[in-house]
């Protein structure tokens, strides 16, 4: 039998604020979802789901929509940005906690964490002003005389080099991730015990040795965490982009083609859709990357979670 | 009996300031077995840790004396710390496997000092478990991950990797803490077994243990060496009032 315990009114208090805050939080996202859901009805009873995702389509005039070119420039986007980002990230994270010596450690680790916090916005103003014209003017001609001269991999760079288009996008976004990437890198370096560091060295290891052989193993599920983690962020990510994508609703083979994300076609046609059709559509658009996210966001806390059993005696 | 390792009047510092060892001298002989005792905090593994410089990896960390190792001081600022370390293995207080196989986990040490080959890597892994006793036991699982093992085996495994690099001296720092009574007893077995060909140096806080398996012993408190003789005549005959004290349970 279970002693009945008499509460203090304090802690009773307490208690139901601190629920009601947590489940308010429940409640929001269950409420996005459920008008996203009723927004977008209309276009999923026209379009159906497979036809939608597969659709190449984004006409406003012809009511025909389609997501296919706005997932097409999310997944560019997205993965570019994590190649461009995380062999960076993992740099920055090995000489922050391995390598730096102790004076410099403090203060690239908060410089790190300032950087995660500059709104995107100030990336995106950056990219059209500075970014985009040493693209167009430099970087990317010289792809084009180069590496764009290859057989295969050299349709990526055909074009006019505007430099308002997917590589610069995506280069945006990745300098946007990289100080997130890096601190969660961080964290999962730190995981290593250091006894276990010890006796890599006590076998006469190299720092490069143990930091290759050791450290990357036992963080590896971690860092994977915090790829995913950086990929959910930039899925997610609209106003750095929004400036240097171009928003042009196309599927195409060329790096220096403007495109369309998710999130840019939301932010730029919002106010155009004019017809409930083309509402519906856009929330339809919102509705993907919702799900898209949660998943995402899922697959990360799955690992992080492994990660931290595993490595948590 | 030849000293394999002299030391001279070591001081060590850490980096706070804090003056761990003062003024120790002694001899660890060839091919036996020294027990390093001594309450909580009294310098034997800061000691211990001297001897394959594990203290640099620590910036501020500072030494003065000098240490021989086969003449050669190994406190010299010019030392090559990777060749020290090959000479100079260590196992720690808990299992400290790699997140690897069983097989990758000694070959690792292997191949640090530079063997290539790849049948010769697969002969020093099965000599390096054989040695280690745990050859009958594990020869099978090669691939397996080591953290499967148990932690008396990733012990002897952690033993097998130290040895694998063919080190002169081999440094435990309390190996059996972790381990349960069954365990330990292999491990101590192993420990005996090991002086044919190595020297080894152990922290323990286990009397009975430095008094079963070492041939000397040395006493520590407050970071001095109280006492340093033949096992024997420490746990019998000790000539310091403080040893006799700490031997026999009166404090510590």
């Amino acid at each position: 039998m279970a002693v009945p315990v008499k509460k203090h009114p304090v802690d009773v208090t307490f208690y139901l604020f601190t629920a009601g805050a947590s489940l308010s939080v429940l409640a929001f996202t269950v409420g996005i979802l459920y008008v996203l859901l009723s927004e977008s009805s209309l276009a999923i009873e026209r379009f159906g789901i497979l036809d939608f995702i597969t659709s190449t389509e984004w006409n406003p005039v012809t009511e025909s929509f389609g997501a296919a070119t706005t997932l097409f420039g999310t997944a560019v986007t997205t993965v570019l940005s994590l190649v461009f980002a995380v062999p960076i990230a993992i740099g920055v994270a090995i000489f922050v906690t391995e390598i730096a010596p102790n004076f410099l450690k403090g203060p690239i680790g908060a410089a790190i964490e300032l950087l995660a916090a500059i709104p995107s916005i100030i990336y995106g103003m950056w990219g059209l002003f500075t970014l985009a014209p040493i693209m167009s003017e430099y970087i990317e001609p010289a792809l084009q005389g180069t590496v764009g001269r290859l057989p295969l991999i050299g349709i990526l760079f055909e074009g006019t080099p505007m430099g308002i288009d997917l590589l610069t996008a995506s280069l945006i976004l990745s300098i946007m991730i990289i100080p997130f990437t890096a601190s969660i890198s961080r964290d999962a370096f730190n995981l290593t015990p250091a006894v276990v560091k010890e006796s890599a060295y006590g076998l006469g290891a190299t720092k490069w040795e143990v930091i290759r052989s050791v450290i990357l193993p036992y963080s590896k599920l971690g860092i994977f965490g915090g790829v995913i983690l950086s990929l959910g962020r930039a899925i997610g990510e609209t106003m750095a982009v929004a400036f240097v994508l171009g928003n042009n609703h196309q599927i195409t083979t060329s790096l220096y083609d403007a495109a369309a994300t998710i999130t840019v076609t939301l932010a730029n046609e919002f106010t155009e859709a004019d017809t409930d059709i083309y509402l519906s559509s856009l929330f339809y658009l919102a509705l993907l990357l919702f799900v898209l996210s949660f998943i995402v966001l899922a697959a990360a806390k799955l690992f992080v979670i492994r990660a931290e059993r595993r490595f948590a005696r | 009996m030849n000293a394999r390792l002299e030391v001279n009047r070591l001081n060590f510092y850490y980096s706070g300031g804090g003056h761990a060892l003062k003024e120790i001298s002694l001899a660890v002989y060839d091919k036996t077995v020294t027990a390093l005792i001594g309450p909580s905090g009294c310098g034997k593994t800061t000691f211990l840790r001297c001897f394959n410089r594990m203290h640099d990896l620590y910036p501020g960390n500072r030494y003065s004396g000098e240490i021989l190792l086969d003449g050669k001081n190994i406190l010299d600022r010019d030392m090559d710390l990777i060749w020290l370390r090959s000479k100079v293995g260590m196992v720690f207080q808990k299992p400290t496997p790699f997140p690897m196989s069983i097989f990758e986990n000694i070959a690792f040490g292997i191949r640090l000092v530079g063997i290539k080959g790849k049948s010769e890597i697969a002969g020093r892994v099965e000599r390096a478990l054989k040695g280690a006793a745990l050859w009958d036991e594990i020869g099978g699982r090669l691939k397996e991950s080591a953290l499967s093992l148990s932690g008396g085996q990733q012990q002897r495994l952690c033993i097998a990797r130290a040895i694998a690099v063919e080190p002169e001296v081999i440094l435990m720092d309390e190996p059996c803490s972790a381990l349960d009574p069954v365990a330990t007893a292999k491990i101590e077995d192993l420990i005996t077994g090991l002086k044919e060909d190595y020297t080894v140096v152990m922290v323990t806080h286990n009397m009975q243990q430095a008094a079963r398996v070492s041939d000397f012993t040395g006493f520590f408190m407050m970071g001095e060496l109280v006492e340093f003789d033949v096992t024997r005549t420490i746990f019998t005959t000790p000539s310091n009032k403080l040893t006799e004290d700490y031997i026999t349970g009166r404090f510590g």
